[in-house]
C-alpha cells in the first residue's frame, strides 16, 4: 500500500545543551521535506524568545542566498518585514527568561527540496509563555527562499545560542506519487 | 510511514458536547487533531475550538496567543489562565449559513514527554461568505505529563457532522548527523 | 509459513523471532494515514492543471504546489478550485514584507485563490510554494473549507500568506482546478501533487 510521510532523521540535544542540529546526507529520493521542531534556549540575553534559523547545504556556508519573508504577531500586535542574507529565519523559540519547561513549536516545509531550481520554504512557528505582555512570545508565518540550483543534501538550525536539552528536530520525507 | 490514523469521531444526530479521545497509545512522538466543527452558540464571526487535556480544567494551567486575519485587519491577541487550549473563532456558529463548518488543525509535538509542558501549534478559521477568520494560535498546557486525554469542545454543543480525527506521527530513529 | 524477525527498531538482534503470520505478532497492520493520488508535472505548455476523478475515499486532500507562471509579473495569483460549486470565497491572513494585513473576498462565482505564486519577471529559478488542505471534500453535507500557506519570497519582495477558503456548495469534491492570473501557462517543471489523508477506521 503507498504512502507518503516517511521519517528520515531525528536529533535529541542532551544533557549539557547544543549549539546546533546539522543534519547530512539527506535522501535525495523524496518530493518534499518537512521539519518538525520542539525547541528551547538557554539564553537570557535575548528576551522571552529568540530566533531560530537554518542554512541550507550547510559545506557552503557562508552563502549569501537565503532570505524571507515573514508576518510575526506578539501578544499584542502584529508586524511584517523581510530580510536577506545567509540563512533563513524559520521561526522563534522560548528562551530561559519564559516558563520553564516550555518549547516552541515549529514547522518547516520544503517542496521540492531535490529541484534544480531555487527552493522556497513555508514555515509556521509559535512560541508559548504563561504571560500576556507585548514581548513574552511571538507567533509567526514565514517564507524562505534558497536562491540555490543544488539540492538539499544538509543543513543546520541553530538559534545563536545554546539549545537547551531535550529539544528536538524530525525530519520527514514526502514521497511523490 | 509514519501518519496513522488513531481514531475518528462523527458528531451524531442531536450534536454532542464534547469529543474525547481517551486512553491515547503512547507509542508516537508527536499527534495531530484535525477538526470540522460547528457549534450550537451564535457568535459571529465563529467559536472557539478548546482542547482539554488528560481531564485538567484548572484555568491557570493553559495560556494562548494567536494572530488573526478578520478579512480587514490583521491582529493579535493573548490569554493566561485560559482554561483549555484553543483556537479562538475558527468553528462556525449557529448564525453561519446552513452547512458552513470550521476548521482547525492542531499539531501537539512531543506529547508523552516527561520534560516539556504541552505546546499546540493551531492554524485553522472559518470563511463565511463576508465574515471570518484566518488564524494561527498557539496554546500551552503548562504539565510536564504525558498526554493520555484530549477533549475537544467549542461554546455550546458541537453539531452533527462534526468531525474530529486524532492522528499520530512516528519519527525516525536515525540521527543523519 | 515463517515469518523471522530479525531486528528491533534499535538495528540487528542477535537470534531471531519466529511467527506464523506477516503481523509479526503485532495485533493490526497499521495503514499509513497519509497516501499519494496523482502527480502533474508541467512542460510549459498548461494554464489549467486538473486533477480528476479524486478518490473519494479518503478524509482530506491535501495538495502541494511548486509554481511559476509564465506571465511577466513578480507575484501572480494561485487559485485552487474543486470545479463544480457556485461561488467561492475566502479570508487571508498576510505579510508582504513591509506591513501585515488581512483581506477576503466573498461570492466569487469564478474564481477562488488561495494564496500566491510566482510570476516570471521574478529571477529566474525561483518558484512559489504551496500547501493545501481540503477538509471533509467528500462529506455532502458539509460545504466545503480548504486551507493554505502559500510562500512567494522573491529575495526584496514577495509574500506569506494563510488562506481559509469555503465553497456554498455541499457537493462532494470529484475534480480540482490549478491556475494562476489570467489563466496563464505554468511555467516548466512546476509540480502539483494530490496526497488523500484517510481517517481511523
Amino acid at each position: 500500500m503507498p504512502y507518503a510521510m516517511v521519517p528520515i532523521f531525528t536529533q535529541t540535544i542532551g544533557p549539557a545543551g547544543g549549539a546546533n542540529f546539522g543534519f547530512s546526507n539527506i535522501p535525495q529520493i523524496y518530493d518534499d521535506l518537512v521539519f518538525e521542531i520542539s525547541a528551547r534556549t538557554t539564553a537570557t540575553d535575548t528576551g522571552n524568545f529568540t530566533q531560530m534559523v537554518t542554512y541550507l547545504n550547510k559545506e557552503s556556508y557562508p552563502a549569501s542566498t537565503h532570505s524571507y519573508t515573514q508576518l510575526e504577531g506578539n501578544a499584542s500586535v502584529t508586524y511584517s518585514g523581510r530580510e536577506s542574507g545567509t540563512y533563513i529565519r524559520i521561526g522563534y523559540i522560548p528562551s530561559a527568561l519564559a516558563t520553564s519547561n516550555t518549547f516552541g513549536s515549529i514547522r518547516v516545509t520544503i517542496p521540492n527540496y531535490t529541484s534544480p531550481y531555487f527552493k522556497q520554504i513555508i514555515t509556521e512557528s509559535v512560541s508559548e509563555n504563561n504571560s500576556s505582555s507585548s514581548e513574552s512570545v511571538k507567533t509567526s508565518l514565514i517564507s524562505g527562499l534558497y536562491r540555490s540550483n543544488l539540492p538539499i543534501s544538509s543543513l543546520w538550525i541553530d538559534c545563536g545560542r545554546t539549545i537547551a536539552p531535550s529539544s528536538t528536530v524530525s525530519i520527514y520525507g514526502i514521497k511523490k506519487s | 510511514m509514519s501518519m496513522f490514523a488513531i481514531a475518528s469521531q462523527t458528531v451524531g444526530v442531536g450534536g454532542a458536547a464534547n469529543v474525547i479521545f481517551s486512553n491515547i497509545p503512547q507509542n508516537y512522538t508527536h499527534l495531530q487533531i484535525r477538526v470540522v466543527g460547528r457549534g450550537t452558540t451564535s457568535f459571529s464571526p465563529g467559536l472557539s475550538a478548546y482542547f482539554q487535556i488528560n481531564g485538567d480544567g484548572t484555568a491557570a494551567n493553559y495560556a494562548v496567543h494567536g494572530l488573526f486575519g478578520d478579512g480587514a485587519s490583521s491582529y493579535a491577541s493573548s490569554a493566561i489562565n485560559a482554561g483549555t487550549m484553543s483556537i479562538q473563532q475558527a468553528l462556525a456558529d449557529s448564525s453561519a449559513a446552513a452547512n458552513v463548518f470550521g476548521t482547525a488543525i492542531f499539531d501537539l509535538l512531543e506529547y508523552t514527554s516527561a520534560s516539556k509542558n504541552k505546546v499546540a501549534k493551531i492554524i485553522g478559521g472559518c470563511d463565511r461568505n463576508g465574515s471570518g477568520r484566518a488564524i494561527i494560535q498557539s496554546a500551552v498546557y503548562f504539565s510536564t505529563a504525558p498526554v493520555t486525554q484530549i477533549i475537544v469542545g467549542t461554546d455550546g454543543n458541537l453539531v452533527e457532522g462534526s468531525r474530529i480525527d486524532l492522528y499520530g506521527i512516528t519519527a525516525s530513529q536515525t540521527v543523519g548527523a | 509459513m515463517g515469518v523471522y524477525k530479525l531486528s528491533t527498531a534499535n538495528g540487528f538482534k542477535s537470534g531471531s523471532d519466529s511467527y506464523n503470520s506477516m503481523l509479526a505478532g503485532n495485533s493490526v497492520y497499521d495503514v499509513s494515514a497519509i497516501e499519494p493520488i496523482a502527480r502533474f508535472t508541467s512542460s510549459g505548455s498548461t494554464a489549467v492543471v486538473e486533477f480528476a476523478g479524486i478518490p473519494q475515499t479518503y478524509r482530506d486532500l491535501m495538495l502541494v504546489v511548486y509554481g511559476r507562471s509564465v506571465q511577466s509579473v513578480s507575484q501572480t495569483g494561485l487559485y485552487v478550485r474543486p470545479s463544480s460549486s457556485v461561488y467561492w470565497s475566502g479570508t487571508q491572513l498576510y505579510g508582504d514584507g513591509s506591513s501585515p494585513g488581512s483581506t477576503r473576498f466573498s461570492n466569487n462565482g469564478s474564481d477562488c485563490q488561495v494564496g500566491n505564486m510566482v510570476g516570471n519577471s521574478a529571477t529566474a529559478g525561483i518558484f512559489g510554494s504551496s500547501v493545501t488542505h481540503f477538509l471533509s471534500y467528500s462529506n455532502s453535507s458539509i460545504k466545503k473549507i480548504f486551507i493554505t500557506r502559500s510562500s512567494t519570497d522573491t529575495s526584496g519582495a514577495g509574500f506569506t500568506k494563510l488562506f481559509v477558503n469555503s465553497t456554498n456548495s455541499t457537493t462532494n469534491i470529484t475534480n480540482i482546478v490549478i491556475y494562476n492570473d489570467g489563466g496563464n501557462n505554468w511555467m516548466a517543471n512546476s509540480t502539483f501533487n494530490l496526497y488523500g489523508i484517510r481517517a481511523a477506521s
